[in-house]
Protein backbone atom coordinates (compact mmCIF):
# COMPACT_ATOMS: atom_id res chain seq x y z
CA UNK A 1 0.00 0.00 0.00
CA UNK A 2 1.30 3.37 -0.83
CA UNK A 3 2.22 5.75 1.72
CA UNK A 4 3.13 9.32 1.11
CA UNK A 5 6.46 10.76 2.53
CA UNK A 6 7.23 13.68 5.55
CA UNK A 7 3.16 13.61 5.93
CA UNK A 8 1.76 14.24 9.50
CA UNK A 9 -0.70 11.83 11.22
CA UNK A 10 -3.68 14.12 9.79
CA UNK A 11 -2.91 13.63 6.00
CA UNK A 12 -2.48 10.31 6.78
CA UNK A 13 -5.92 9.81 7.54
CA UNK A 14 -6.93 11.96 5.26
CA UNK A 15 -4.95 9.68 2.89
CA UNK A 16 -6.42 6.47 3.92
CA UNK A 17 -9.71 8.52 3.72
CA UNK A 18 -8.89 9.25 -0.14
CA UNK A 19 -8.22 5.39 -0.83
CA UNK A 20 -11.03 4.13 1.38
CA UNK A 21 -14.01 6.12 -0.95
CA UNK A 22 -11.71 5.53 -3.86
CA UNK A 23 -11.92 1.75 -3.22
CA UNK A 24 -15.42 1.78 -2.40
CA UNK A 25 -16.12 4.13 -5.88
CA UNK A 26 -14.42 1.66 -8.21
CA UNK A 27 -15.72 -1.64 -6.42
CA UNK A 28 -19.68 -0.82 -6.57
CA UNK A 29 -20.14 2.11 -8.96
CA UNK A 30 -19.91 2.15 -13.15
CA UNK A 31 -18.15 4.93 -14.65
CA UNK A 32 -19.48 7.11 -16.73
CA UNK A 33 -18.11 6.37 -19.77
CA UNK A 34 -19.64 7.24 -23.90
CA UNK A 35 -20.26 10.39 -22.41
CA UNK A 36 -20.24 12.99 -25.94
CA UNK A 37 -23.50 14.64 -27.01
CA UNK A 38 -25.25 12.30 -29.75
CA UNK A 39 -28.50 11.49 -31.31
CA UNK A 40 -29.91 8.37 -32.85
CA UNK A 41 -30.75 8.51 -36.50
CA UNK A 42 -31.14 5.25 -37.69
CA UNK A 43 -32.22 1.56 -36.06
CA UNK A 44 -32.87 -2.22 -36.96
CA UNK A 45 -33.28 -5.03 -34.60
CA UNK A 46 -30.66 -3.95 -32.15
CA UNK A 47 -27.89 -2.18 -34.04
CA UNK A 48 -28.56 1.74 -33.83
CA UNK A 49 -26.50 4.44 -36.34
CA UNK A 50 -25.74 7.41 -34.07
CA UNK A 51 -24.60 10.86 -35.20
CA UNK A 52 -22.38 12.60 -32.70
CA UNK A 53 -23.29 16.39 -32.19
CA UNK A 54 -20.89 18.58 -33.97
CA UNK A 55 -18.83 21.08 -31.92
CA UNK A 56 -17.35 23.28 -34.84
CA UNK A 57 -19.16 25.71 -37.09
CA UNK A 58 -20.58 24.22 -40.29
CA UNK A 59 -18.09 26.22 -42.47
CA UNK A 60 -15.24 24.15 -40.38
CA UNK A 61 -16.32 20.76 -40.57
CA UNK A 62 -15.20 18.35 -42.88
CA UNK A 63 -17.17 17.68 -45.80
CA UNK A 64 -16.77 13.45 -45.68
CA UNK A 65 -18.72 11.72 -43.01
CA UNK A 66 -16.67 9.22 -40.90
CA UNK A 67 -18.30 5.95 -39.77
CA UNK A 68 -16.93 4.11 -36.94
CA UNK A 69 -17.52 0.31 -36.45
CA UNK A 70 -16.58 -1.60 -33.38
CA UNK A 71 -16.52 -5.21 -32.57
CA UNK A 72 -19.68 -7.49 -31.89
CA UNK A 73 -18.79 -8.72 -28.26
CA UNK A 74 -17.98 -5.59 -26.63
CA UNK A 75 -19.69 -2.03 -26.51
CA UNK A 76 -18.32 0.89 -28.48
CA UNK A 77 -17.74 3.28 -25.72
CA UNK A 78 -14.41 2.55 -26.20
CA UNK A 79 -13.76 4.96 -28.81
CA UNK A 80 -15.43 7.47 -26.20
CA UNK A 81 -14.02 5.94 -22.84
CA UNK A 82 -13.83 9.56 -20.92
CA UNK A 83 -13.80 13.94 -21.63
CA UNK A 84 -10.24 14.17 -21.99
CA UNK A 85 -9.42 10.51 -23.16
CA UNK A 86 -11.81 10.12 -26.41
CA UNK A 87 -11.06 9.33 -29.69
CA UNK A 88 -14.80 10.64 -30.47
CA UNK A 89 -14.07 14.02 -28.59
CA UNK A 90 -10.72 14.17 -30.22
CA UNK A 91 -11.95 14.06 -34.02
CA UNK A 92 -15.46 16.42 -33.34
CA UNK A 93 -12.51 18.76 -32.23
CA UNK A 94 -11.19 18.12 -35.58
CA UNK A 95 -14.22 18.85 -37.72
CA UNK A 96 -15.35 15.23 -38.51
CA UNK A 97 -19.04 14.73 -39.05
CA UNK A 98 -18.93 11.47 -37.39
CA UNK A 99 -21.25 8.20 -37.22
CA UNK A 100 -21.32 5.18 -34.65
CA UNK A 101 -23.01 2.10 -35.68
CA UNK A 102 -23.03 0.51 -32.17
CA UNK A 103 -24.21 -3.11 -32.57
CA UNK A 104 -26.10 -3.48 -29.43
CA UNK A 105 -26.04 -6.45 -26.85
CA UNK A 106 -27.47 -9.84 -28.83
CA UNK A 107 -30.27 -11.44 -27.59
CA UNK A 108 -31.31 -15.27 -27.72
CA UNK A 109 -32.84 -14.20 -31.47
CA UNK A 110 -29.68 -13.14 -32.47
CA UNK A 111 -28.21 -16.68 -32.33
CA UNK A 112 -28.53 -17.17 -35.65
CA UNK A 113 -26.64 -13.66 -37.53
CA UNK A 114 -24.07 -14.07 -39.28
CA UNK A 115 -21.20 -11.89 -40.29
CA UNK A 116 -22.83 -11.93 -43.63
CA UNK A 117 -25.95 -10.74 -41.97
CA UNK A 118 -23.94 -7.45 -40.49
CA UNK A 119 -21.60 -6.99 -43.63
CA UNK A 120 -24.92 -7.21 -46.22
CA UNK A 121 -27.94 -6.27 -44.49
CA UNK A 122 -26.71 -3.80 -41.37
CA UNK A 123 -23.94 -1.70 -42.61
CA UNK A 124 -25.83 -1.20 -46.29
CA UNK A 125 -28.15 0.28 -44.81
CA UNK A 126 -26.58 2.13 -42.12
CA UNK A 127 -24.36 3.66 -44.76
CA UNK A 128 -27.95 4.58 -46.56
CA UNK A 129 -28.98 6.30 -43.67
CA UNK A 130 -25.67 7.88 -43.24
CA UNK A 131 -25.62 9.47 -46.62
CA UNK A 132 -29.37 10.85 -46.67
CA UNK A 133 -28.52 12.42 -43.43
CA UNK A 134 -25.14 13.67 -44.29
CA UNK A 135 -25.71 14.42 -48.16
CA UNK A 136 -22.90 13.24 -48.63
CA UNK A 137 -22.69 10.43 -51.37
CA UNK A 138 -19.19 9.55 -50.38
CA UNK A 139 -17.78 8.34 -46.50
CA UNK A 140 -14.60 6.98 -44.64
CA UNK A 141 -14.91 4.04 -42.66
CA UNK A 142 -13.07 3.67 -39.47
CA UNK A 143 -13.06 -0.22 -38.15
CA UNK A 144 -11.44 -1.38 -35.01
CA UNK A 145 -10.93 -5.38 -33.95
CA UNK A 146 -13.84 -7.73 -35.58
CA UNK A 147 -14.94 -4.42 -36.36
CA UNK A 148 -12.15 -3.40 -39.03
CA UNK A 149 -12.93 -7.05 -39.86
CA UNK A 150 -17.02 -6.62 -41.40
CA UNK A 151 -15.51 -2.92 -42.64
CA UNK A 152 -12.73 -4.64 -44.43
CA UNK A 153 -15.67 -7.73 -45.82
CA UNK A 154 -18.14 -4.74 -46.68
CA UNK A 155 -15.36 -3.09 -48.56
CA UNK A 156 -14.59 -5.60 -50.26
CA UNK A 157 -17.94 -6.93 -51.77
CA UNK A 158 -19.70 -3.00 -51.77
CA UNK A 159 -16.86 -1.15 -53.37
CA UNK A 160 -18.71 0.74 -54.85
CA UNK A 161 -20.68 2.51 -52.56
CA UNK A 162 -19.26 5.56 -52.41
CA UNK A 163 -16.63 4.72 -49.85
CA UNK A 164 -13.37 6.35 -49.86
CA UNK A 165 -11.15 5.24 -46.99
CA UNK A 166 -11.20 2.55 -45.25
CA UNK A 167 -9.29 2.55 -41.38
CA UNK A 168 -8.40 -0.76 -39.97
CA UNK A 169 -7.20 -0.76 -36.49
CA UNK A 170 -6.12 -4.12 -35.21
CA UNK A 171 -7.75 -5.72 -37.47
CA UNK A 172 -7.77 -9.81 -37.25
CA UNK A 173 -7.69 -10.97 -41.12
CA UNK A 174 -4.39 -12.82 -41.91
CA UNK A 175 -4.31 -16.56 -39.64
CA UNK A 176 -1.73 -17.98 -41.64
CA UNK A 177 0.45 -18.17 -38.47
CA UNK A 178 -1.28 -20.01 -35.87
CA UNK A 179 1.58 -20.42 -33.90
CA UNK A 180 2.24 -16.82 -33.36
CA UNK A 181 -1.61 -16.12 -32.36
CA UNK A 182 -2.67 -17.48 -28.64
CA UNK A 183 -6.41 -16.92 -29.52
CA UNK A 184 -5.67 -19.43 -32.52
CA UNK A 185 -4.11 -22.28 -30.48
CA UNK A 186 -7.09 -22.20 -27.68
CA UNK A 187 -9.43 -22.38 -30.76
CA UNK A 188 -7.96 -24.99 -32.20
CA UNK A 189 -9.86 -28.19 -33.53
CA UNK A 190 -8.37 -31.11 -31.60
CA UNK A 191 -9.46 -28.87 -28.01
CA UNK A 192 -12.54 -26.91 -29.31
CA UNK A 193 -15.76 -27.25 -30.54
CA UNK A 194 -17.74 -24.45 -31.20
CA UNK A 195 -20.74 -26.36 -32.01
CA UNK A 196 -20.78 -27.70 -28.64
CA UNK A 197 -20.82 -24.20 -27.55
CA UNK A 198 -23.64 -22.81 -29.49
CA UNK A 199 -25.61 -25.98 -28.99
CA UNK A 200 -25.19 -25.45 -25.04
CA UNK A 201 -26.11 -21.62 -25.16
CA UNK A 202 -27.05 -20.64 -28.67
CA UNK A 203 -24.47 -17.22 -28.41
CA UNK A 204 -20.93 -17.37 -27.47
CA UNK A 205 -21.44 -16.25 -23.97
CA UNK A 206 -19.72 -12.76 -22.72
CA UNK A 207 -18.20 -14.86 -19.72
CA UNK A 208 -16.53 -17.03 -22.32
CA UNK A 209 -15.22 -14.09 -24.32
CA UNK A 210 -13.71 -12.40 -21.58
CA UNK A 211 -12.01 -15.67 -20.24
CA UNK A 212 -10.92 -16.09 -23.17
CA UNK A 213 -9.09 -12.80 -23.28
CA UNK A 214 -8.26 -12.56 -20.27
CA UNK A 215 -6.49 -16.52 -20.12
CA UNK A 216 -4.21 -14.68 -22.76
CA UNK A 217 -2.37 -12.67 -20.27
CA UNK A 218 -4.14 -14.80 -16.96
CA UNK A 219 -1.90 -13.20 -14.20
CA UNK A 220 -2.07 -9.50 -15.40
CA UNK A 221 -5.87 -9.56 -15.98
CA UNK A 222 -6.74 -11.21 -13.04
CA UNK A 223 -4.65 -9.65 -10.47
CA UNK A 224 -1.77 -7.23 -11.71
CA UNK A 225 -4.89 -4.95 -12.81
CA UNK A 226 -5.97 -5.05 -9.52
CA UNK A 227 -2.78 -4.71 -7.67
CA UNK A 228 -2.27 -1.52 -10.35
CA UNK A 229 -5.22 0.10 -8.53
CA UNK A 230 -4.33 -0.28 -5.11
CA UNK A 231 -0.84 1.37 -6.18
CA UNK A 232 -2.83 4.32 -7.71
CA UNK A 233 -5.48 4.27 -4.97
CA UNK A 234 -4.82 7.58 -3.77
CA UNK A 235 -4.90 9.96 -6.70
CA UNK A 236 -8.42 10.56 -7.62
CA UNK A 237 -7.35 11.35 -11.40
CA UNK A 238 -6.10 8.10 -11.88
CA UNK A 239 -8.72 6.28 -10.03
CA UNK A 240 -10.84 7.74 -12.56
CA UNK A 241 -9.08 6.59 -15.33
CA UNK A 242 -8.92 3.04 -14.18
CA UNK A 243 -12.23 2.91 -12.97
CA UNK A 244 -13.74 3.56 -16.80
CA UNK A 245 -11.66 1.13 -18.22
CA UNK A 246 -12.43 -1.51 -15.66
CA UNK A 247 -16.30 -0.47 -16.42
CA UNK A 248 -15.84 -1.07 -20.26
CA UNK A 249 -13.76 -4.29 -19.79
CA UNK A 250 -16.17 -6.15 -17.31
CA UNK A 251 -19.12 -4.67 -19.35
CA UNK A 252 -18.73 -7.61 -22.12
CA UNK A 253 -21.13 -9.10 -24.69
CA UNK A 254 -22.52 -11.88 -25.71
CA UNK A 255 -21.32 -12.61 -29.77
CA UNK A 256 -24.09 -14.19 -31.96
CA UNK A 257 -24.05 -17.65 -32.37
CA UNK A 258 -23.72 -18.17 -36.28
CA UNK A 259 -21.03 -15.20 -36.90
CA UNK A 260 -18.72 -16.61 -33.59
CA UNK A 261 -19.02 -20.20 -35.78
CA UNK A 262 -18.26 -18.72 -38.94
CA UNK A 263 -15.67 -16.80 -37.61
CA UNK A 264 -13.67 -19.76 -36.21
CA UNK A 265 -14.19 -22.32 -38.98
CA UNK A 266 -13.64 -19.70 -42.01
CA UNK A 267 -11.11 -17.39 -40.31
CA UNK A 268 -8.85 -18.92 -37.40
CA UNK A 269 -9.17 -22.73 -39.16
CA UNK A 270 -9.48 -21.95 -42.73
CA UNK A 271 -7.92 -18.46 -43.32
CA UNK A 272 -10.45 -17.87 -45.76
CA UNK A 273 -10.06 -14.57 -46.56
CA UNK A 274 -6.42 -14.49 -46.97
CA UNK A 275 -6.59 -17.70 -49.30
CA UNK A 276 -9.48 -15.84 -51.64
CA UNK A 277 -11.89 -18.72 -50.99
CA UNK A 278 -14.11 -16.95 -48.37
CA UNK A 279 -17.96 -16.78 -49.30
CA UNK A 280 -20.55 -14.43 -47.90
CA UNK A 281 -24.33 -15.29 -49.09
CA UNK A 282 -23.03 -16.85 -52.23
CA UNK A 283 -20.61 -13.68 -52.90
CA UNK A 284 -16.53 -14.31 -52.80
CA UNK A 285 -14.90 -11.87 -50.57
CA UNK A 286 -11.93 -10.47 -52.48
CA UNK A 287 -9.31 -8.40 -50.86
CA UNK A 288 -8.84 -7.26 -54.96
CA UNK A 289 -11.97 -5.59 -55.11
CA UNK A 290 -11.44 -3.04 -52.52
CA UNK A 291 -10.46 0.33 -54.38
CA UNK A 292 -10.53 2.95 -51.26
CA UNK A 293 -7.59 4.15 -49.51
CA UNK A 294 -6.73 1.81 -46.76
CA UNK A 295 -4.74 2.66 -43.58
CA UNK A 296 -3.83 -0.41 -41.65
CA UNK A 297 -2.84 0.42 -37.69
CA UNK A 298 -0.62 -2.12 -35.65
CA UNK A 299 -0.56 -1.79 -32.16
CA UNK A 300 3.07 -3.41 -31.96
CA UNK A 301 2.48 -4.62 -28.45
CA UNK A 302 -0.97 -6.08 -29.37
CA UNK A 303 -1.67 -9.81 -27.85
CA UNK A 304 -5.28 -10.23 -28.93
CA UNK A 305 -4.60 -9.47 -32.62
CA UNK A 306 -0.79 -9.96 -33.19
CA UNK A 307 0.83 -7.93 -35.66
CA UNK A 308 1.10 -11.01 -37.86
CA UNK A 309 -2.22 -10.58 -38.25
CA UNK A 310 -2.74 -7.63 -40.31
CA UNK A 311 0.74 -6.56 -41.65
CA UNK A 312 0.41 -8.25 -44.80
CA UNK A 313 -2.51 -7.48 -46.32
CA UNK A 314 -1.37 -4.52 -48.25
CA UNK A 315 -0.16 -7.18 -50.77
CA UNK A 316 -3.34 -8.62 -51.06
CA UNK A 317 -5.18 -5.40 -52.16
CA UNK A 318 -3.98 -4.39 -55.59
CA UNK A 319 -7.42 -2.96 -56.45
CA UNK A 320 -6.15 0.36 -54.73
CA UNK A 321 -2.53 2.05 -54.85
CA UNK A 322 -3.58 4.28 -51.75
CA UNK A 323 -2.32 2.04 -48.82
CA UNK A 324 -0.69 2.42 -46.27
CA UNK A 325 0.15 0.71 -42.46
CA UNK A 326 1.35 2.71 -39.76
CA UNK A 327 2.34 0.59 -36.65
CA UNK A 328 2.05 2.14 -33.22
CA UNK A 329 2.93 0.85 -29.73
CA UNK A 330 0.66 -0.37 -27.33
CA UNK A 331 -1.99 -3.05 -26.59
CA UNK A 332 -4.95 -3.88 -28.55
CA UNK A 333 -6.95 -1.60 -26.86
CA UNK A 334 -4.49 0.90 -25.12
CA UNK A 335 -3.41 1.86 -29.16
CA UNK A 336 -6.53 3.84 -29.00
CA UNK A 337 -7.44 3.97 -25.60
CA UNK A 338 -4.61 4.43 -23.53
CA UNK A 339 -3.03 7.44 -22.10
CA UNK A 340 -0.69 7.85 -24.89
CA UNK A 341 -2.90 7.45 -27.57
CA UNK A 342 -3.88 10.83 -28.14
CA UNK A 343 -0.19 11.72 -28.79
CA UNK A 344 0.70 8.69 -30.48
CA UNK A 345 -2.11 7.13 -32.47
CA UNK A 346 -4.84 9.74 -33.01
CA UNK A 347 -2.91 12.67 -34.84
CA UNK A 348 -1.32 10.45 -36.85
CA UNK A 349 -4.56 8.61 -37.53
CA UNK A 350 -6.71 12.00 -38.18
CA UNK A 351 -4.03 13.05 -40.54
CA UNK A 352 -4.39 10.37 -42.58
CA UNK A 353 -7.84 10.61 -42.58
CA UNK A 354 -8.46 14.43 -43.55
CA UNK A 355 -6.03 14.30 -46.46
CA UNK A 356 -8.86 11.87 -47.73
CA UNK A 357 -12.01 14.36 -46.57
CA UNK A 358 -11.72 16.79 -48.99
CA UNK B 1 21.60 11.59 -2.62
CA UNK B 2 18.62 9.15 -3.06
CA UNK B 3 16.09 12.07 -2.01
CA UNK B 4 18.07 14.74 -3.74
CA UNK B 5 17.90 12.95 -7.35
CA UNK B 6 13.53 12.44 -6.55
CA UNK B 7 13.50 15.98 -5.91
CA UNK B 8 15.44 17.13 -8.58
CA UNK B 9 13.81 14.76 -11.22
CA UNK B 10 10.15 16.23 -9.65
CA UNK B 11 11.68 19.81 -9.70
CA UNK B 12 12.65 19.29 -13.89
CA UNK B 13 9.30 17.55 -14.63
CA UNK B 14 7.55 20.32 -13.19
CA UNK B 15 9.10 23.32 -14.88
CA UNK B 16 9.05 20.87 -18.31
CA UNK B 17 5.60 20.46 -17.93
CA UNK B 18 4.28 24.36 -17.38
CA UNK B 19 6.50 25.16 -20.32
CA UNK B 20 5.03 23.09 -22.60
CA UNK B 21 1.57 23.72 -21.02
CA UNK B 22 0.79 26.75 -23.80
CA UNK B 23 1.41 24.10 -26.98
CA UNK B 24 -0.50 21.45 -26.28
CA UNK B 25 -4.38 21.22 -26.88
CA UNK B 26 -7.04 20.48 -24.50
CA UNK B 27 -7.29 16.72 -25.08
CA UNK B 28 -3.26 16.80 -24.15
CA UNK B 29 -3.46 18.98 -21.72
CA UNK B 30 -5.85 16.34 -19.87
CA UNK B 31 -3.76 13.57 -20.44
CA UNK B 32 -0.41 15.34 -19.64
CA UNK B 33 -2.03 16.20 -16.06
CA UNK B 34 -2.85 12.66 -15.66
CA UNK B 35 0.19 11.65 -16.33
CA UNK B 36 1.72 13.71 -14.35
CA UNK B 37 -0.66 13.04 -11.20
CA UNK B 38 0.35 9.27 -11.83
CA UNK B 39 3.95 10.27 -11.56
CA UNK B 40 3.28 12.27 -8.72
CA UNK B 41 1.75 9.14 -6.83
CA UNK B 42 4.49 7.05 -8.19
CA UNK B 43 7.10 9.27 -6.88
CA UNK B 44 4.95 9.85 -3.32
CA UNK B 45 4.58 6.17 -2.79
CA UNK B 46 8.34 5.46 -3.47
CA UNK B 47 9.19 8.32 -0.88
CA UNK B 48 10.57 5.13 1.55
CA UNK B 49 13.20 3.54 -0.10
CA UNK B 50 12.37 0.04 2.15
CA UNK B 51 8.37 0.42 0.25
CA UNK B 52 10.17 1.29 -3.43
CA UNK B 53 12.56 -2.03 -2.67
CA UNK B 54 9.11 -3.82 -1.03
CA UNK B 55 7.28 -2.32 -4.73
CA UNK B 56 10.11 -3.67 -7.02
CA UNK B 57 10.64 -6.80 -5.23
CA UNK B 58 6.57 -7.17 -5.82
CA UNK B 59 6.48 -6.00 -9.42
CA UNK B 60 9.64 -8.51 -10.22
CA UNK B 61 7.73 -11.54 -8.63
CA UNK B 62 4.63 -10.60 -10.48
CA UNK B 63 6.94 -10.58 -13.69
CA UNK B 64 7.94 -14.13 -13.27
CA UNK B 65 4.84 -15.31 -12.16
CA UNK B 66 3.32 -13.84 -15.19
CA UNK B 67 5.93 -15.68 -17.49
CA UNK B 68 5.60 -18.88 -15.47
CA UNK B 69 1.89 -19.01 -15.81
CA UNK B 70 1.13 -18.02 -19.71
CA UNK B 71 4.23 -20.70 -19.94
CA UNK B 72 1.75 -23.06 -18.87
CA UNK B 73 -1.40 -21.79 -20.29
CA UNK B 74 -0.31 -21.58 -23.60
CA UNK B 75 1.20 -24.99 -23.65
CA UNK B 76 -0.47 -27.92 -25.83
CA UNK B 77 -1.26 -30.33 -22.45
CA UNK B 78 -3.27 -27.33 -20.91
CA UNK B 79 -5.13 -26.83 -24.22
CA UNK B 80 -5.80 -30.39 -24.04
CA UNK B 81 -6.95 -30.68 -20.23
CA UNK B 82 -9.14 -27.53 -20.86
CA UNK B 83 -10.63 -29.12 -23.52
CA UNK B 84 -11.20 -32.34 -21.48
CA UNK B 85 -13.01 -30.35 -18.91
CA UNK B 86 -15.14 -28.56 -21.38
CA UNK B 87 -16.39 -30.82 -23.46
CA UNK B 88 -18.18 -33.06 -21.09
CA UNK B 89 -19.75 -29.83 -19.39
CA UNK B 90 -20.78 -28.02 -22.24
CA UNK B 91 -22.31 -31.40 -23.61
CA UNK B 92 -24.06 -31.49 -20.05
CA UNK B 93 -25.10 -28.11 -20.04
CA UNK B 94 -26.43 -28.61 -23.93
CA UNK B 95 -28.30 -31.61 -22.74
CA UNK B 96 -30.44 -30.27 -20.05
CA UNK B 97 -30.98 -27.01 -21.95
CA UNK B 98 -32.43 -29.46 -24.40
CA UNK B 99 -34.19 -31.21 -22.55
CA UNK B 100 -35.93 -28.49 -20.30
CA UNK B 101 -37.29 -26.63 -23.54
CA UNK B 102 -38.54 -29.87 -24.60
CA UNK B 103 -40.62 -30.47 -21.60
CA UNK B 104 -41.25 -26.46 -21.43
CA UNK B 105 -42.31 -26.57 -24.77
CA UNK B 106 -44.99 -29.47 -24.13
CA UNK B 107 -46.22 -27.60 -20.52
CA UNK B 108 -46.76 -24.57 -22.44
CA UNK B 109 -48.51 -25.98 -25.54
CA UNK B 110 -51.10 -27.39 -22.50
CA UNK B 111 -51.47 -23.70 -21.31
CA UNK B 112 -52.09 -22.19 -24.92
CA UNK B 113 -48.97 -20.57 -24.38
CA UNK B 114 -46.31 -19.99 -27.45
CA UNK B 115 -42.87 -21.82 -26.92
CA UNK B 116 -39.72 -20.05 -26.54
CA UNK B 117 -38.63 -21.17 -30.00
CA UNK B 118 -42.18 -19.66 -31.04
CA UNK B 119 -41.30 -16.25 -29.30
CA UNK B 120 -37.83 -16.51 -30.96
CA UNK B 121 -39.34 -16.99 -34.45
CA UNK B 122 -41.36 -13.75 -33.73
CA UNK B 123 -38.79 -11.70 -32.75
CA UNK B 124 -36.78 -12.57 -36.48
CA UNK B 125 -39.52 -11.73 -38.35
CA UNK B 126 -39.91 -8.56 -36.75
CA UNK B 127 -36.57 -7.85 -37.81
CA UNK B 128 -37.21 -9.09 -41.23
CA UNK B 129 -40.40 -6.33 -41.61
CA UNK B 130 -38.28 -3.80 -39.87
CA UNK B 131 -35.67 -5.09 -42.55
CA UNK B 132 -38.35 -4.08 -45.58
CA UNK B 133 -39.81 -0.73 -43.76
CA UNK B 134 -36.53 0.68 -43.41
CA UNK B 135 -36.30 -0.27 -47.22
CA UNK B 136 -39.48 1.33 -47.90
CA UNK B 137 -38.90 4.14 -46.30
CA UNK B 138 -35.39 4.91 -47.54
CA UNK B 139 -37.56 3.94 -51.06
CA UNK B 140 -39.77 7.30 -50.10
CA UNK B 141 -37.20 9.36 -48.86
CA UNK B 142 -35.27 8.59 -52.18
CA UNK B 143 -38.95 9.42 -54.21
CA UNK B 144 -39.07 12.56 -52.29
CA UNK B 145 -35.49 14.39 -52.85
CA UNK B 146 -36.05 13.21 -56.43
CA UNK B 147 -39.69 15.32 -56.60
CA UNK B 148 -37.84 18.13 -54.78
CA UNK B 149 -34.69 18.11 -57.64
CA UNK B 150 -37.43 18.37 -60.29
CA UNK B 151 -39.09 21.81 -60.56
CA UNK B 152 -42.16 22.07 -58.90
CA UNK B 153 -45.97 21.33 -60.67
CA UNK B 154 -47.10 24.79 -60.95
CA UNK B 155 -43.59 25.61 -62.08
CA UNK B 156 -43.45 23.41 -64.88
CA UNK B 157 -46.77 24.64 -66.20
CA UNK B 158 -45.83 28.24 -66.01
CA UNK B 159 -42.60 27.20 -68.02
CA UNK B 160 -44.49 25.22 -70.31
CA UNK B 161 -46.74 27.98 -71.28
CA UNK B 162 -43.60 30.02 -71.77
CA UNK B 163 -42.05 27.85 -74.48
CA UNK B 164 -45.82 27.79 -75.84
CA UNK B 165 -46.01 31.53 -76.11
CA UNK B 166 -42.12 32.02 -77.92
CA UNK B 167 -42.56 29.47 -80.50
CA UNK B 168 -44.91 31.06 -83.45
CA UNK B 169 -46.19 27.54 -84.32
CA UNK B 170 -47.81 27.14 -81.18
CA UNK B 171 -48.67 30.59 -80.48
CA UNK B 172 -52.82 30.12 -81.49
CA UNK B 173 -52.94 27.29 -79.03
CA UNK B 174 -50.90 28.96 -76.83
CA UNK B 175 -54.10 30.32 -74.53
CA UNK B 176 -55.68 26.72 -74.82
CA UNK B 177 -52.43 25.03 -73.75
CA UNK B 178 -51.96 27.17 -70.63
CA UNK B 179 -55.47 27.02 -69.50
CA UNK B 180 -54.87 22.90 -70.18
CA UNK B 181 -51.68 22.79 -68.11
CA UNK B 182 -52.94 24.55 -65.12
CA UNK B 183 -56.57 22.53 -64.92
CA UNK B 184 -54.10 19.73 -64.99
CA UNK B 185 -52.38 20.94 -62.28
Amino acid sequence: MPVSEGAGPASLVDRLSTMAKNLVKVTTTKAPIGQSPKKAIWTLNKATLYRYTPVVPPEQRKPVPLLLVFALMNKSSILDLRPGNSFVEYMLGKGYDLYLLDWGVPGPEDKDNTLGDYVLEYIPRAVRKLKAVSGSDQFNLLGWCIGAMLSTLYASLRPNEGLKSLILLTAPLDFSKPEEISLARMTEEKYFNPDLVLRAFGNMPAGLIDYGAKMLKPVENFVGGYLKMFDILDNPKAVESWHAMNTWVSDAIPLPGQAYRQFIMDFYRGNRLMNGTLMIRGEKADLKNIKAGVLDVIAMDDHITPPCQSENILEKLTGTSDKEILKVPGGHIGVMAGSAAAKQTWPKVEAWIAKRSV
Amino acid sequence: VAGALIFSRRLIDRTDGRTRQHERPFVDLRAAAEERAMAESKSKSEGFGVLQTMRQMRDAGMDAWAKATLRVTSSRPYQRVQGLVARPTLLATALYREATGTLMSGFLAQLNMPSRDEVLQVAKRLTRIEMTLDDLGAALDEMRRGDEKKPARGQRAAAREREVTREPTTTENGANAASSASASD
